[in-house]
């Protein structure tokens, strides 16, 4: 299997193709619900955590690797839903022209790769954050290269997790600014 | 150095009045045009230091050879001697401080030609949230232009005026302002592509 990094760039690329198909307006609906959806989980976390480890808890020794397994799933899935419903659904396209151009390809191609790295990425901080417990997928944290470590640091949740301004999350700002900018359109 | 007062100067009001100037000239240059300047400084960011080496022994060639074509060239009357006294000259990029001047002109030119290439190519500034994004554009421009002069200009930490470069060379190479960046420039870009979308941006509205 491909190191966990070259998998990831991939599908970014590929989100960044279909945001180039796609175009910018209706990728924008995607970054969205997905900022959204990752600032429900930033905050959420805890609650949810504490919650999914009581309901999968049983008492025998594979305790903690299935808790891990069944909290992993459960976010990775939350996301995955979110990625599939907002990219099906048409509900929260910006309105506006259909920019055409380099200009219209540049910003779709753009919008695309940070849907991708927003969707992606957090898959990712989920495996990581629970030590890769899907173990099907092959994935050790001690396995991983120098650069994929590197990597995790700015992995959505890690980056945009952190504080800005008031105690409060790049993830708020940015899904305020969204939400103000679909209003305004 | 007696008699001097001293200023201490925070690395943050170094990097805020720096990108603010270039924040005034893209709010009266509008949004697009500073956009082809952001293009050129990123690209400079990522081929300045691979061209400069690529172009340094062409350059110094070329100066051997215009220094041979002054003292006469093949019809001197003794070409060899010549080029034999040509070539014991030391080469016109030799130390660090000459390569960073190459740099530094490659710089010079990517930014010069991007101010003229926006300005004959792009539209100019439409209106008010025009030449607001454009001042964004042009803060970030001033972000990355600091970010590229600071290793060429002070390879070593300096104090100047008690200002310490390091200091702002240290907050402009940490990680997490880099990507900050990053995140603000996404949110202006998309600010733009909104702004594009809507028919304000060729002056309907």
């Amino acid at each position: 299997m491909a190191p966990i990094e070259v998998l990831f760039g991939a599908l970014v690329l590929m989100f960044a193709l279909i945001g180039l198909v796609r175009g910018f307006l209706r990728e924008l609906g995607v970054t969205t619900v997905l900022v959204i959806v990752l600032l429900a989980l930033h905050l959420l976390e805890p609650l949810l955590e504490q919650g999914l480890g009581r309901i999968l808890a049983s008492g025998d020794a594979l305790q903690t690797a299935r808790v891990q397994a069944g909290q992993t799933w459960f976010f990775v899935l939350v996301i995955v839903s979110a990625a599939f419903i907002s990219y099906a659904g048409e509900t929260l396209s910006f309105r506006g022209e259909r920019l055409g151009g380099a200009l219209g390809m540049g910003l779709g191609l753009i919008t695309g790769a940070v849907n991708g790295y927003l969707a992606v990425g957090s898959i990712w901080y989920y495996l990581d954050r629970w030590d890769y417990a899907i173990g099907f997928l092959g994935l050790r944290a001690d396995a991983l290269s120098e650069k994929a470590q590197s990597l995790i640091a700015y992995l959505p949740l890690n980056l945009l997790g952190q504080t800005l301004f008031l105690g409060q999350s790049w993830l708020l700002y940015l899904a305020l600014f969204l939400l103000i900018a679909r209003v305004i359109r | 150095m007696d008699g001097l007062t001293g200023w201490t100067l925070n690395q943050y009001v170094v990097i805020a009045g720096f990108a603010g100037v270039f924040g005034l000239v893209g709010l009266k240059r509008g949004v697009r045009r500073e956009l082809y300047v952001l293009g050129a400084l990123l690209l400079a960011i990522a081929v300045t230091g691979f061209l400069a080496d690529a172009l340094e022994e062409p350059i110094n060639r070329f100066y051997y050879l215009q220094r041979f074509a002054r003292a006469g060239g093949l019809s001197a009357e003794n070409p060899s001697a010549v080029w034999q006294e040509v070539r014991e000259a030391p080469p016109l990029i030799e130390t660090d401080k000459n390569r960073g001047t190459l740099r530094l002109s490659l710089l010079a030119g990517f930014l010069g030609a991007s101010y003229l290439v926006g300005r004959r190519l792009a539209r100019p500034r439409t209106g008010i949230i025009d030449g607001l994004l454009g001042m964004l554009v042009g803060l970030l421009n001033g972000v990355a232009l600091l970010y590229i002069l600071l290793p060429i200009v002070f390879p070593a930490p300096t104090a100047t005026i008690a200002l310490s470069s390091g200091q702002v060379q240290q907050t402009l190479s940490g990680s997490a302002f880099r990507i900050q960046m990053v995140v603000v420039l996404v949110v202006v870009l998309i600010a733009f592509g909104l702004y594009s979308a809507s028919g304000h941006a060729r002056g309907e509205g």
